[in-house]
């Protein structure tokens, strides 16, 4: 045999059965002998254009793929069936409604990845991500400098939103931290993070909302005065009182009111910076307890000066009684404000 | 000629691997973010490129190996040629597939391992002391009629692309 003759006309023989089986397996499959690979099955709760999901679509290419010459476009025929989606279009506020090009539906959709293949794959470019809740400021790279791909926070089949990976990738960055902040928050990541700040890089800037962190306030977790909230709504409605935090501290029980900076500061209780207008030490015994004037613990207002000396209540009255002075002798300051006998002013019983 | 692993005077091994070394190295780089779908820019060039080349690959040999024809240049340049765009085609076909062997693809592929395994065997194992061997008769019929089938496939894949996937969207 002449191999070369021979193997050319046996090479354009089996040329012509593998063409004529391809074009016989084409008809006979519906086309699906060009299928790339199996549809997916994903169901929604309602069926579309009377599909459960695209699997049913698996032998009938021309559902979704238009012949060339139809002037059909695989986006129409997508829209014709997604018809949710195609309402979203006009409306800039919707996810769809604000991607540029979005009825190139395969600009960010795919197929023919099996059974539970990913439906989306986008690069997400062209999202304005801000618009829904999230910005990506601080997202534009990774730890290591690499760029941020959608799959660093979307996945499955719908690519939705995966605060698992938020945690996976936060975790390797500070384990420890990020442990104790899943515990005292959840894991409700965008509950309370809208993407702004830069986590790890204590890029967030506490002076912004009005409270600036100053003293001991500066070393306590976000928890340790956010306690209840769960939002990011409820972050900035925080209340900046102090007693919302530290009535269980006081020791004046409420006493001296609710107006802590007026006697403290932020670096410590202790120390306190108290304008007592009243000289203490008025007598002859030098500063004394405060419990010697201020018998009552519930209310730091309240005074007495019938506790020392010799201001006994008879006493006082019978040489008030004498002056033709007061009807009042409990508030003894109104008139003795330095302390000493001779009343500074108030009234006299003339 | 020398029946070793990696002959060293065939230079065009040396090429077709170093070729291969820079599309892979390319295609690690693009796969950086997943593997280049093969209808994405990368896994479509990378197609392109492959069937471009295991069409030379497929005619220009033959063509020029003809006893009547003597040139353009020397024919054991050609079958260099042949050998260098026999290994890197199918290479960057293999890339362009994104490893995903279904249906046609999948056939084609597994025809293309075929010929590229009787073409190393039959450049590099056989002598030709075997001229007379019926064992190269066996190969010619192997090697040339499956590339024929090939060429055919690959024809119908690239009509299945144009029709199905090709300015629709």
């Amino acid at each position: 045999m002449q191999p070369h003759t021979g193997s050319t006309r046996w090479g354009i023989l089996v040329a012509l059965v593998a063409l004529g089986g391809s074009a016989l397996s084409w008809g006979l499959s519906g086309g699906a002998v060009f299928s790339p690979g199996g549809l997916s099955g994903a169901r929604d709760s309602t069926s579309l254009g009377g599909i459960g999901s695209h699997a049913e679509l698996d032998r009938r290419c021309g559902a979704c793929h238009p012949g060339p010459f139809s002037g059909g476009t695989m986006s129409a025929r997508c829209l014709a069936c997604h018809t949710d989606i195609a309402g979203e279009l006009p409306d800039s506020g919707t996810l769809h409604g604000s991607l540029e090009g979005a009825r190139a539906c395969l600009a960010c959709h795919t197929e023919h990845r099996g059974r539970d293949g990913a439906l989306t794959r986008f690069e997400g470019s062209g999202i304005a991500h801000d618009r829904f809740g999230f910005s990506l400021a601080a997202h534009q790279e990774r730890t290591g400098g690499a760029p941020f791909l959608c799959t660093d926070c979307h996945g499955g089949r719908d690519f939705a939103f995966d605060a698992a990976r938020c945690e996976r990738c936060h975790r390797d960055e500070q384990p420890a931290f990020v442990r104790r902040h899943v515990e005292a928050w959840g894991h409700d990541c965008r509950g309370c993070h809208d993407g702004a700040d830069r986590f790890g890089r204590n890029r967030f800037v506490h002076d912004s909302t009005g409270f600036p962190l100053t003293g001991e306030h500066r070393i306590v977790e976000c928890a340790g005065c956010h306690t209840t909230t769960r939002s990011l709504a409820a972050f900035r409605d925080a209340p900046t009182a102090c007693a919302a935090c530290h009535q269980k501290d006081d020791r004046h029980r409420g006493g001296f009111g609710s107006d802590c900076a007026s006697c403290h500061d932020t670096r410590s209780w202790e120390g306190a910076r108290f304008d007592h207008t009243f000289p203490i030490d008025h007598g002859e015994r030098g500063r004394v307890a405060c419990r010697t004037c201020h018998v009552s613990r519930e209310d730091w207002k309240q005074y007495t000066c019938y506790g020392c000396h010799e201001h006994t209540p008879a006493r006082i009255a019978a040489e008030h009684r004498e002056e033709g002075v007061g009807r009042d002798l409990t508030d003894c300051v109104r008139c003795h404000a330095t302390g000493r006998e001779e009343g500074e002013g108030g009234e006299r019983e003339d | 000629m020398t029946s070793g692993v990696l002959p060293s005077r065939s230079p065009e091994l040396w090429w077709a691997f170093g070729a291969m070394g820079i599309a892979t190295a390319g295609y690690l780089v693009a796969a950086r973010s997943g593997l280049p779908g093969p209808g994405d820019l990368v896994g479509h060039s990378l197609g392109v490129a492959g069937f471009l080349l295991m069409a030379f690959a497929q005619v220009g040999y033959s063509w020029r190996k003809r006893p009547h024809r003597t040139g353009p240049g020397p024919a054991y340049r050609w079958l260099a040629l042949h050998v260098f765009s026999g290994l890197v085609g199918p290479y960057l076909v293999l890339l362009h597939s994104a490893f995903r062997f279904r249906g046609l693809a999948g056939i084609l592929s597994l025809l293309t391992l075929v010929v590229v395994l009787s073409g190393i065997a039959g450049r590099y194992w056989y002598r030709p002391s075997m001229d007379a061997n019926p064992r190269r008769a066996l190969w010619y019929l192997l090697h040339v009629p499956l590339s024929a089938a090939i060429a055919a496939l690959a024809v119908f894949h690239v009509a299945g692309v144009l029709y199905y996937a090709t300015g629709l969207r």
